[in-house]
């Protein structure tokens, strides 16, 4: 099942342009000195669950990630896109152990987190990585202030002192956008639906952990609303040079905020790509579709040539074998059902898992 | 329920009147003793096998206007006023149960989430089976073979693989997006001529919305079926359908042609939606030292979405101008005093704005 995947040596290559730049203008972060590595490093990671089967005391094994590696360069936003059910949300809760990996490695900032079934939920492992979920009103307690919330993680992370935490607090709340003086003694229902999500953004921030996970931050907000929060999160990344993982279906929102795309199928990594280039010249037939399925943009775009792929996602209780997209894919063969195809490189920082890419060598 | 055949659908097609016409409509609510006015003067006609999209913010009033369309709001809590045909027939005119009986036999309702639509204890075929045995109108009598037989039929016409064997599964078996399918099939063997959608694919994949929308589109061509789509993606609305309605706090305040939406948009309101989604084609250039020293205010970067600030008016306070000033970058000084009337610019194309951009000013504002 694990396939050899190789050793991702993409996660270095966007952090050229950012890296320089984004050094230069931090006033909070930054606490530890650049190291040359990615910051996140995941290999292999395989997780599988074990749930009820067809028949009455029969078991069956889902296989929702297997074997996925990538790297996140230090002030890199990474994307992983994908349907429902392709192991997205799985890699980021590998990433906070809950619940941990099967198997794998993943270091973050030279320490390696607890994978294998019986890792224990130790908060050291975890304090570096926060979180920003989809519901905002689901995430925050709903008799909390909003200052107690964006206090916890401080109170966790062992930050001493009444007036440092209120300082610390009073400045996130000021960088992602709330009044503190309006906002702090509210409850989570006098809020807006931004308003929340600025708050669990704040939350996630406050004890300057080493990466952010943002796990569809704006789906379930209104468009106007969903604007505010995408300029925020940008100007944030900006301003904290940020290492994030996002977690989207989204393919514009994704375009806005990533520096690179990983995209993901049924638990295996198709392809990763620079944002821009994956736009330009897709080399998988899942990631041409995906992006044939957006909606023209109404600024002048392009249309893109639809790439329909038909049928439904195959059951990750029995996925299918040699590459798991070949079900669904237009240009299928013989070799796509005997052979997994490995990720490889076909262009600096661009790695394609297809036996017949659309571009051979993307430019 | 009469089996739509192509014949049967020309013959619609052909029908000159328009499907759903809707004239005027005011919709109120009482809260606390109080009537506030949610709903002001909403017109619209949409025409046999046409898609209209209604596009707007939360709170905006898409969805109370089409429940009310339906009658689906209670009378002791909504004043509805205002003339709708569905099919030729004012509904005004009709005593309550007639109205009901012609409304269920003719329109239809798909909602957001298809998992809330569907009685999770009971397998997806026999609820499409039970509302062909139940259904009233102008439906003939099934018996439950021939209900079963025609569910898996419309199952299969709803592109659902292997109909005979998901005709036992139960709603947490299915996908979002097949979930939806059995929501449409539902809706088509009430019989609808008009399906009405609520942000039928909010909760759906980027995938799996394009196939619900092709599903959509293909009813339309095959079925002669009449959509109407709720959505806030103004993308998504000037893809598939014929004519859009941009509403704002409860007013049409634009109605244009979908074909080159962004070229034709005149409204502010409609630019500002334009550039609230971000922009699938165009990258985001890679953060920058010198906008983040700057301070405050970061560069307008293309390609990344530009927000619309502030909130719509609370519908209890009506502003005493047009709805948008405050929110307006185009606002004058009378914006604030004088109430915009809808006015007619071009053919379909009507809007609620003194001081209209001009033509195509949206989209070389993206150029700059």
């Amino acid at each position: 099942m694990t396939s050899q995947t190789p050793a991702p040596a993409s996660g270095q290559a966007t952090s050229k342009d950012t890296g320089p730049a984004a050094g230069a203008a931090v006033d909070t972060a930054a606490t530890e000195p650049r190291a040359d590595g990615p910051l996140l490093q995941v290999t292999d990671l395989v997780q599988e669950f074990i749930v009820k089967g067809s028949k009455p005391f029969q078991k069956g094994r889902v296989s929702a990630v297997a074997g996925v590696s990538f790297g996140i360069a230090r002030g890199e936003t990474l994307a992983l896109v994908g349907e429902t059910g392709s192991g997205k949300s799985t890699v980021a809760r590998a990433l906070l152990a809950s619940p941990p990996a099967l198997s794998g490695s993943i270091t973050l900032n030279g320490r390696a987190l607890p994978v294998g079934k019986n890792a224990k939920h130790n908060g050291t492992g975890r304090a570096g990585v926060q979180m920003v979920f989809q519901d905002p009103f689901g995430a925050l307690d709903p008799r909390w202030t909003v200052a107690r919330s964006i206090t916890e993680p401080l109170v966790t992370a062992g930050v001493d002192g009444r007036e440092e935490r209120r300082r610390r607090v009073a400045e996130i709340m000021y960088l992602v956008g709330l009044d503190a003086s309006r906002f702090a003694g509210r409850l989570p229902r006098e809020l807006s639906g931004g308003q929340a999500q600025r708050v669990a953004i704040a939350r996630a921030l406050v004890s300057e952990p080493d990466l952010l996970v943002l796990d569809e931050p704006v789906t379930a907000l209104d468009v106007s609303v969903q604007a505010q929060i995408l300029a925020l999160l940008f100007d944030l990344r900006q301003r904290l040079s940020l290492t994030s993982l996002l977690i989207a279906h989204d393919l514009a929102v994704v375009r806005a905020l990533a520096d690179r795309i990983a995209i993901l199928y049924l638990g295996r990594m198709c392809e990763t790509a620079p944002t821009a280039e994956l736009f330009r010249s897709p080399a998988h037939p899942y990631t041409a579709a995906l992006l044939s399925a957006i909606p023209p943009g109404l600024r002048g775009g392009v249309q893109r040539e639809r790439v329909r792929i038909t049928g439904r996602q195959p059951s990750p209780l029995n996925p299918p074998s040699g590459c798991r997209f070949r079900t669904r894919c237009p240009i299928a063969q013989q070799t796509c059902a005997d052979v997994v195809p490995e990720l490889r490189d076909i262009a600096p920082g661009h790695a394609v898992a297809c036996h017949f890419p659309l571009v051979t060598e993307a430019g | 329920m009469t089996q739509p055949t192509p014949a049967g659908a020309a013959l619609t097609a052909n029908d000159p009147r328009p499907v759903v016409r809707v004239e005027d409509l005011n919709i109120k609510v009482r809260a606390s003793g109080e009537w506030t006015h949610l709903v002001r003067d909403v017109s619209y006609t949409v025409d046999p096998g046409d898609c209209l999209a209604i596009v707007g913010e939360s709170g905006a009033g898409k969805s109370i206007t089409i429940r009310a369309v339906l009658g689906l709001l209670d009378p002791h809590k909504f004043q509805v006023t205002g003339k709708v045909w569905l099919g030729g027939t004012e509904l005004g005119t009709l005593r309550p149960a007639a109205r009901r009986a012609h409304v269920t036999g003719y329109a239809s309702l798909v909602f957001q989430d298809p998992s809330r639509s569907l009685n999770p204890i009971m397998r997806v075929g026999p609820q499409i089976a039970e509302t062909l045995l139940k259904g009233s109108g102008r439906q003939e009598k099934l018996t439950r073979a021939q209900a079963r037989e025609r569910s898996i039929d419309l199952m299969r016409a709803v592109g659902i693989g292997a109909p005979e064997e998901r005709y036992h599964a139960y709603p947490h078996e299915l996908s979002g997006g097949m979930k939806q399918r059995i929501v449409i099939a539902i809706a088509l063997a009430c019989g609808s001529q008009v399906m009405f959608c609520d942000e039928p694919t909010s909760a759906l994949d980027v995938t799996t919305q394009a196939q619900i929308m092709d599903l959509l589109d293909d009813l339309r061509a095959k079925r002669g079926i009449t959509t109407v789509v709720i959505t806030h993606d103004l993308a998504l609305a000037a893809s598939r359908a014929e004519q859009v309605i941009v509403m704002y706090a409860g007013q049409v305040v634009e109605a244009l042609p979908a074909a080159r939406l962004a070229a034709s948009a005149r409204m502010p309101y409609t630019e500002a939606l334009i550039y609230a989604a971000p922009d699938p084609d165009a990258d985001v250039a890679p953060p920058m030292a010198t906008a983040t020293v700057s301070g405050a205010q970061p560069l307008p970067v293309r390609g990344l979405p530009r927000p619309i600030e502030g909130r719509p008016p609370d519908p209890r306070f009506p502003l005493p101008g047009c709805s948008f000033q405050p929110r307006c970058g185009h606002a004058e000084a009378d914006c604030a005093v004088q109430a915009p009337g809808l006015t007619v610019v071009d053919v379909n194309h009507s809007l609620r704005c003194l001081h209209p951009l001009a033509a195509g000013s949206a989209l070389e504002a993206a150029r700059s």
